[in-house]
């Protein structure tokens, strides 16, 4: 079964939380957004490679933090204490699975309409294609829709030497 | 609601699908009536059942199944062998059916499969029916409820009469009702027939004696007055269209007793005559709730194991939340709040018991499919081999009865496969022509013994050993027991590569067994003679969700070393250590034990704190120390499971929260130290 | 006052059915798993209508039927056998000892409501 967490079958809009990295805006859908909390420290796991490097506790669950700027390319973030965790479900295996990750900033919820999605311009686009879903303007500020099935799919680049 | 009803049906029919199998496999040793009819009674069920919650074409492949046992039940078919094999084979296609999930075009498809048609045609030919007299069992005659579509025929005028049979009212007729049905058919004229009225005295107020006289103008057709008295089939019934011009008065001027004046008795009488049933059933005294002694009535009731694993996360959470609240408590050390610190801690302890107990099941519930396992293959293999299984009530959680499932199957298959010979073969060697393997299990302290134990040909040794040569598992050189070279059966890459037969060859090796028992934190333990038999006995621990751990800290951050694994925790004493072919070795009273020094195998940076602790684990008979920064204390440790993300990475067995909320890292101690085993083989520079 | 049905099932799918059918219709539903359960609960519960599976095991449906019309509890109050059974011989032997009434399985809830409808009023 495709999951498609940008899609609410029935209409034809959807709600978009938009946050920053860097000082471009990124979204993903609300829809499997759980909450979004001050930085926490994580609990590094050894040999886990730089993806997923740490473990947090929300609420009693174990949730893995996900180093979104090492998937996107980004250079590490200046400071753990600034900026905002996103806590999001994220269906691995037919199983759902919070996730978690930081972001510099968290900007606001906006509704978009699915047809004025764009390409991802080729020439902006300093990040893998393969974690991009499109564009839309907000305020005529361009903001990158992240493909979350393929952005936060567990890694095949864990540097474990097994 | 129907969704939870359905979902009742799904676990029913998987357990009844489950007991079946046992059934038959059952009635190969015995046939007894007894069991038929539980086999008669299963699919009948699950046909009946099945196209009531969606499972149609489950339902219509079962029925020809029933139809096969109702013959059996009836004695016009015999059990044999063929009988079994078949029930085996249509009752995996029931489960099949049930995978599917109900109705929709793969139960379609399956359903016209060959597969499916093959079973059905030679259910067919066993119970004698032609295939199309039984293609449409869905198909039921009209009933109750059922109100065909009245053909449009205008409003037509019918003349009533009916009277009860006489035991009508005690079988809970309620003619009051029916007439008030044929009312909402349209205009109703009512009377009564007294003629079969006794005297009072005479009057049993139980029986019917009325007669009704009904004239009713409607438009809902015939049939639809024709159902109102479905049940009624044992009534005197009459109903005849009366033609528009001939008229009421006439006609019921022809019928002897009515008569106008009866008209208005009709609320009463039948009320009188027929106590109302709330009425009836209230005049006995009510008795004492009274302890009928109910046939071995089990007071169970069934949950689906996510519920049980909601709970379970729960209990873990109070655990931590406990363990944080002894934390605050020993901060503030208060007396009056250490008490109730105390109590709660007993309290949740109690509760964790009780907990864990709902989750344990006989280990039985698995053993049952071996059977068919066994049989399978060894009708397969031509060999003629009996299965005993021992101690199928022990009890044991049902996380860890999942996942040793596969694993047992695996070990049951090689002993089938390779342990146990053919007949010819073992009575050339003079044992009884028919090998035996025993599977049993047990409870020993906090852990469960399975073991799996054959009477074949046992483990030869010195293949062993040519093929761990051959494999660079072992040096040539190597003096090896005859115990470790058994245990080289579990070593990665010894298996594997074995292409001989194709029953255990399949996919995973012995090593992926002992991986799954390292996994659950258990061991395995193999005893062989060559010529008599092999012993393969599982260590288990009863439970997996909570375990006391032992809090280490490794730099800044926390691990939990699982308390079932530690011997002892000693000073690490800098001088004592040594390194020999590149593993570092320790000086512990007498004897030298390997240790790990975990901040280089986690990666982290390694501040040589003085006085550093080694904590000496034993695994698989092997004692080892894993050197930390310090020892924290012990707790109760509620495991959680690592995620995709994590879950591959050696030596990691879960993860926890502690006190203070942090999330620490629990060790696996026995892929730890294999894994940084293989870490010493390829690069001895990098494990130091 | 709330009218209580007895449901004889030994399919726990079945019964819950019927609960989950007829609960929301303002009827109490009480459930048995075999005749001889359903015969305690027939003198425990007073239940206005019966609704019974024939096959089960312990006590079946036509033994539950016959024993319920010879005790006090039993008199009058509306029987209904769910059945499977097509043979007409089966809906016979219900009816000879005492049934009121039968639905035919499958059925759909409609048909349990229009049925408890039908017999209770």
């Amino acid at each position: 079964m495709q999951t498609d967490d940008m899609t609410q079958e029935t209409s034809n809009t959807g709600m978009l939380l938009i946050f920053r990295l860097d000082g471009e805006a990124f979204a993903i859908s609300v829809t499997w957004v759980h909450e979004i909390l001050d930085p926490q420290r994580a609990t590094p796991v050894p040999n886990a490679g730089p993806f997923a490097p740490g473990l947090i506790n929300v609420r009693g669950a174990v949730v893995p933090v996900i180093d979104i700027r090492h998937r996107l390319g980004l250079a590490p973030g200046a400071s753990e204490d600034d900026g905002r965790m996103i806590v999001f479900e994220h269906p691995i295996e037919c199983t759902p699975q919070k996730l978690a990750f930081c972001a510099d900033s968290v900007e606001q919820v906006i509704e978009y309409d699915r047809s004025s999605m764009e390409q991802v311009p080729q020439l902006g686009a300093a990040w893998p294609q393969a974690y991009l879903r499109g564009a839309i303007r907000d305020n005529g500020e361009l903001v990158i829709l992240l493909e979350t099935e393929t952005t936060f799919a567990p890694a095949a680049d864990r540097s474990v030497a097994a | 609601m129907i969704e939870q009803a359905t979902e009742a049906f799904v676990l029913e029919a998987r357990e009844l699908l489950a007991e079946l199998e046992d059934s038959f496999l059952e009635l190969e040793d015995d046939v007894t009536s007894a069991r038929i009819d539980e086999i008669f009674r299963a699919l009948h069920t699950v046909k009946g059942s099945g196209s009531m919650f969606g499972y149609t074409a489950l339902s219509r492949f079962t029925h020809h199944f029933e139809n096969a046992y109702d013959l059996v039940r009836d004695g016009a078919l015999q059990v044999e062998r063929d009988l079994i094999d078949l029930s085996l084979a249509a009752r995996d296609l029931m489960v099949s059916f049930l995978d599917l999930g109900g109705d929709g075009p793969e139960a379609e498809a399956l359903l016209v499969s060959p597969e499916v048609s093959a079973i059905v045609e030679r259910l067919s030919n066993l119970t004698g029916t032609s295939e199309e007299s039984i293609e449409a069992p869905g198909k039921v005659e009209a009933d109750a409820g059922e109100t065909a579509a009245p053909a449009p025929t205008g409003v037509q005028t019918f003349l009533i009469r009916f009277t009860p049979a006489q035991d009508a009212l005690r079988n809970g007729m309620r003619p009051d009702l029916l007439m008030r049905e044929l009312a909402d058919l349209g205009k109703i004229q009512v009377s009564l027939d007294v003629s079969a009225v006794p005297r009072l005295t005479e009057l049993d107020p139980t029986e019917a004696v009325l007669g009704w006289i009904v004239e009713l103008e409607t438009a809902e057709g015939r049939e639809a007055v024709e159902d109102v008295f479905i049940f009624a089939d044992d009534a005197d019934l009459s109903i005849t269209e009366m033609t528009p011009e001939i008229s009421v008065e006439e006609t019921l001027a022809t019928e002897p007793p009515a008569t106008d004046s009866a008209e208005p008795a009709v609320a009463q009488v039948p009320a009188a005559a027929a106590p109302a049933p709330s009425q009836a059933a209230a005049q006995p005294k009510p008795e004492p709730k009274a302890k009928l002694p109910t046939a071995a009535k089990s007071e169970s009731i069934r949950v689906t194991s996510s519920r049980l694993d909601d709970m379970m996360d729960a209990l873990g959470e109070l655990v931590i939340a406990q363990a944080r609240l002894e934390a605050v408590s020993e901060e503030i050390s208060d007396p009056t709040l250490e008490t109730v610190v105390e109590d709660v801690q007993r309290l949740v302890m109690g509760l964790r018991d009780a907990t864990l107990s709902i989750r344990m099941l006989p280990i039985e519930s698995v053993f049952g499919k071996f059977r068919r396992v066994v049989r399978d293959l060894s009708a397969d293999l031509g060999k003629d081999i009996r299965l005993i299984t021992e101690g199928g009530e022990t009890e044991i959680d049902k996380n860890v009865i999942d996942r040793i499932s596969e694993p047992l199957v695996h070990m049951i298959r090689n002993s089938v496969d390779h342990g146990l010979e053919t007949a010819e073969d073992r009575q050339a060697q003079g044992k009884t022509p028919q090998g035996s393997l025993w599977l049993s299990a047990c409870q020993e302290g906090g852990e469960i013994l399975v073991s799996i134990e054959d009477n074949g040909k046992g483990l030869d040794a010195e293949a062993i050993r040519a093929r761990a040569i051959e494999r660079e598992l072992i040096d040539p050189e190597a003096e090896l027991s005859e115990q470790d070279l058994h245990h080289l059966i579990f070593e990665p890459g010894f298996s594997t590569a074995k292409v001989v037969s194709s029953v255990s060859g399949r996919g995973v090796g012995m090593d992926a067994v002992k991986t799954t028992i390292d996994a659950l934190g258990g061991s395995i333990h193999v005893l062989s003679r060559a010529g008599q038999g092999t012993r393969i006995t599982l260590r288990l621990p009863v439970t997996m969700a909570i375990i006391d751990g032992l809090r280490v800290r490794l730099g800044e951050s926390v691990y939990v070393i699982p308390l079932s694994a530690v011997e002892e925790c000693v000073e690490m004493d800098e001088a004592e250590s040594k390194r020999d072919s590149g593993r570092s070795l320790l000086q512990i009273r007498d004897e030298m034990v390997p240790y790990l020094e975990l901040d280089a195998l986690f990666g982290q940076t390694a501040k040589p704190d003085a006085g550093r602790r080694v904590v000496v684990v034993r695994v698989d008979g092997m004692r080892a120390g894993l050197v930390v920064d310090d020892i924290l204390g012990q707790s109760q440790t509620v495991i959680k499971g690592l995620s995709a993300y994590h879950k591959d990475i050696p030596g990691l067995g879960g993860a926890t929260i502690l006190g203070d909320g942090r999330v620490a890292l629990i060790i696996d101690v026995a892929t730890l130290i294999r894994w940084a085993e293989t870490r010493r083989d390829q690069g001895p520079r990098k494990a130091a | 006052m709330t009218k209580t049905i007895l449901a004889i099932d030994d399919s726990k799918a079945v019964r819950d059915m019927v609960a989950f059918t007829l609960e929301p219709q303002g009827f109490r539903v009480v459930s048995a798993e075999n005749g001889a359960d359903g015969l305690q609960k027939l003198r425990s519960e007073r239940p206005a209508l019966v609704i019974t599976d024939l096959n089960m095991p312990v006590m079946n449906g036509i033994d539950f039927i016959s024993n319920a019309r010879r005790d006090a509890a039993g008199t009058g109050v509306p029987i209904v056998m769910l059945t499977t059974e097509s043979s007409p011989e089966m809906k016979a032997k219900g009816k000879a000892a005492g049934a009121t009434g039968w639905i035919n399985k499958p059925f759909d809830t409609d048909k349990l409501i229009a049925v408890t409808r039908k017999l209770l009023g």
